[in-house]
């Protein structure tokens, strides 16, 4: 879809070229349409020149001094021409600019009427005047006065105009898009913000929208922050809600297997029942509670989770001496939930110290586009035959639960709920177990 | 020894007191988070088992607010939800073990008899210094390999002084560790007890394993074998 951006410019842009191109066809307009009154009046002005100095003889005939006031009808080619024709059409007089040159003259309209035409496919303003004179005997003689000039000077002129306006107009345009780019520029920083903002509390570096925004846009991140604050309550909840059902299923549990008296002879399978419920709980319960990649995810750092739970883990094993060595570089990280994090390791670094003999080595590496994440230990190992029991152990209900611990059984499902996997095969180093997992990084 | 049970459970809190009060252990309840931070705070214990969910204020604000209050006994955590997180901040409140429920009540007694153990300096479940052994899986005493017949009370005495072999260990802090509160204080049973002791553990005057600082106590004299 189109950016908001570009639509308020397009419609800007296209609404200042209609107006800017009018004014300027107008401005155009007004120009030629004096320009041409200009001439007119020059025009006139020359044909009052002649007439004045036209003197009528008594013979009726016209004569003009050889020397005229305008030095351009003497001077041949200059631009500036006249004629004076007689009733007949019959030239009387030239003026001698008009030697060499083939000039366009135009008749007149009616006696004592300026006529005013514009020849603009010869190039010539042209002007005529019909008068009529009583000579000495009382004989009325008619002359009509012919002015053409050249076009040359008036389309230098309108050319020079438009130069000008069409150069100011397109500056002007340029400037007035620039403003208004920049006031975009300035109206939206408030929505550019919004999208910063959400863009951090997706990455998790921020909580909730915490800028001041316009109060046209505090309905909408009022209502996102209130989207994410109940999104996170309505995780919490649902935790808190499991945590209760574990403590009210179990504790009961607890109770049943404390009842029981020792050795005899029901208390055995009572106990192997009491055991079962209580993985089957624990199974589910974790599955429901893998919340999986969440749309808000905080990016959680593996090297301080996995300090959190070998620093738990060696007081745990403190009797047993086990040694945790971690190589788990700055900088990766997990993103999700950090109970589901914890969740995994902790289960496989469990296993690890409750079978390792003294060590156990967890590293991490980021490969291609996963987080890899080995724990090994120098336990026995587990037989290539049995890898596919460990994992699949407590899936079902009613499946017989041989032995203790779903432990990988939970870990397969919390990171199938992340897209990622487990491997399990033989520490290279230690000797014992290793279990790979394998998760989409961030 | 002398421990505190906070569980809001009451049949579960009833059967955890008996099992370790049969296991010759001196058993404080609480029923709730308040109740037990007084107690903790109040009383010398040797050990705690503290369930996470409790009314009032949870296991972990109860074990942080002791350790902030420099009260260093062990404590064993016990959580329904077994979640790793929740565990993880169990012993990072400041417990030293966990237990998910439903537990047995073997391996509590095994896991908490290692928490005093490891809190006394010993890693082994066998106490040795010199010519005597206790073992504390079997609470069995030996003097020269032989075996020693000793009541509860005095095993609990004997226990609680190699435990912390080389110290003066006051008779109230005996009291303290080895009654409930309801006991009554100005009594001279200790002393009674430390007699009868030193006659089965050295009827020919040999060792003298236990001697009187007047005024402050009684010391365990003989050093232990494998000090760790």
């Amino acid at each position: 879809m189109m950016s908001l951006n570009s639509r308020v410019l397009l419609a800007a842009t296209a609404v200042l070229i209609i107006f800017l191109g009018a004014t300027g066809a107008v401005l155009d307009g007004a120009f030629r349409t004096s320009a041409e009154a200009a001439e007119h009046d020059r025009l006139q002005t020359q044909v009052y020149a002649l007439l004045a100095a036209a003197e009528v003889q008594d013979d009726g005939s016209l004569r003009l001094p050889r020397a005229l006031a305008e030095p351009r009808f003497t001077t041949p080619g200059s631009g500036l021409y006249a004629r004076i024709v007689d009733a007949h059409g019959n030239s009387v007089w030239r003026s001698p600019s008009t030697v060499g040159v083939e000039v366009p003259f135009t008749s007149a309209a009616a006696a004592g009427k300026f006529h005013f035409q514009r020849m603009p496919a010869k190039g010539y303003f042209a002007m005529a005047l019909e008068v009529v004179w009583e000579s000495g005997r009382g004989t009325p003689t008619r002359y009509v006065f012919q002015v053409s000039e050249n076009d040359a000077s008036y389309r230098d002129q309108v050319g020079s105009f438009r130069r000008h306006l069409w150069g100011w107009l397109a500056g002007v345009a340029a400037l007035l898009l620039l403003v208004q780019g920049l006031i975009l520029r300035w109206g939206l920083a408030p929505l550019r913000r919004v999208a910063d903002d959400l863009e951090q509390v997706r990455s998790g570096s921020a909580a909730n929208l915490g800028g001041a925004y316009p109060k046209e846009l505090e309905g909408l991140t009022g209502s996102i922050n209130t989207f994410i604050a109940s999104e996170r309550a309505q995780r919490d909840r649902y935790r808190n809600s499991l945590s209760d059902l574990a403590h009210s299923l179990k504790t009961p549990l607890a109770v049943l297997r404390g009842a029981l008296p020792e050795n005899a002879g029901e208390a055995g399978a009572v106990d192997e029942q009491v055991d079962r419920i209580a993985q089957i709980v624990d199974y589910q319960l974790q599955r429901a509670a893998t919340s999986g990649k969440p749309a808000l995810a905080t990016p959680v750092a593996l090297r301080r989770s996995v300090e959190r739970l070998t620093s738990s883990l060696t007081k745990v094993y403190a009797a047993r001496g086990v040694v945790i060595e971690t190589d788990i570089p700055d900088g990766l990280t997990f993103l999700g939930d950090e109970g589901d994090l914890l969740e995994v390791l902790g289960n496989v670094l469990d296993n690890a110290c409750k079978w390792a003999r003294a060590r156990v080595h967890i590293a991490a590496a980021r490969r291609d586009e996963s987080l890899v994440v080995t724990v090994d230990d120098d336990g026995p190992g587990i037989a290539e035959e049995r890898r596919d029991d460990v994992l699949r152990r407590g899936v079902r209900a009613d499946e017989q639960v041989a032995g203790h611990g779903i432990g990988l059984a939970v870990v397969r499902d919390v990171l199938a709920a992340y897209g990622g996997r487990l491997e399990i095969g033989r520490a290279d180093g230690l000797g014992g177990a290793r279990v790979v997992l394998i998760l989409p990084a961030s | 020894m002398r421990l505190l049970v906070i569980e809001d459970e009451g049949p579960l809190r009833e059967q955890l007191v008996s099992h370790l009060t049969g296991a010759g252990f001196a058993v404080d309840a609480a029923a709730d988070g308040e109740e037990g931070l007084y107690q903790g705070n109040e009383y010398p214990y040797d050990a705690a088992v503290v369930d996470l969910g409790l009314p009032k204020l949870s296991g972990i604000e109860v074990i942080r607010q002791w350790r902030a209050a420099g009260r260093h006994f062990p404590v064993l955590v016990l959580t329904a939800r077994g979640r790793w997180q929740e565990k993880v901040e169990g012993l990072e409140a400041g417990a030293d073990d966990y237990m998910v429920k439903p537990f047995s009540m073997e391996e509590l007694m095994a896991r908490l008899r290692a928490l005093l153990r490891r809190s006394g300096g010993w890693t082994q479940s066998l106490l040795k210094c010199g010519p005597v052994t206790l073992d504390m899986t079997t609470q069995q005493v030996e003097v020269d390999g032989a075996p020693v017949e000793l009541t509860a009370f005095e095993y609990k005495v004997l226990e609680y002084l190699m435990l912390h072999d080389g110290a003066v260990v006051s008779k109230a802090d005996l009291t303290d560790h080895i009654y409930q509160q309801d006991f009554d204080r100005d009594s001279n049973v200790i002393e009674v007890f430390v007699g009868r002791l030193r006659r089965k553990l050295d009827p020919d005057n040999r060792y003298t394993p236990i001697e009187t600082l007047r005024g402050r106590g009684y010391r365990f004299a003989i050093a232990r074998d494998n000090p760790q």
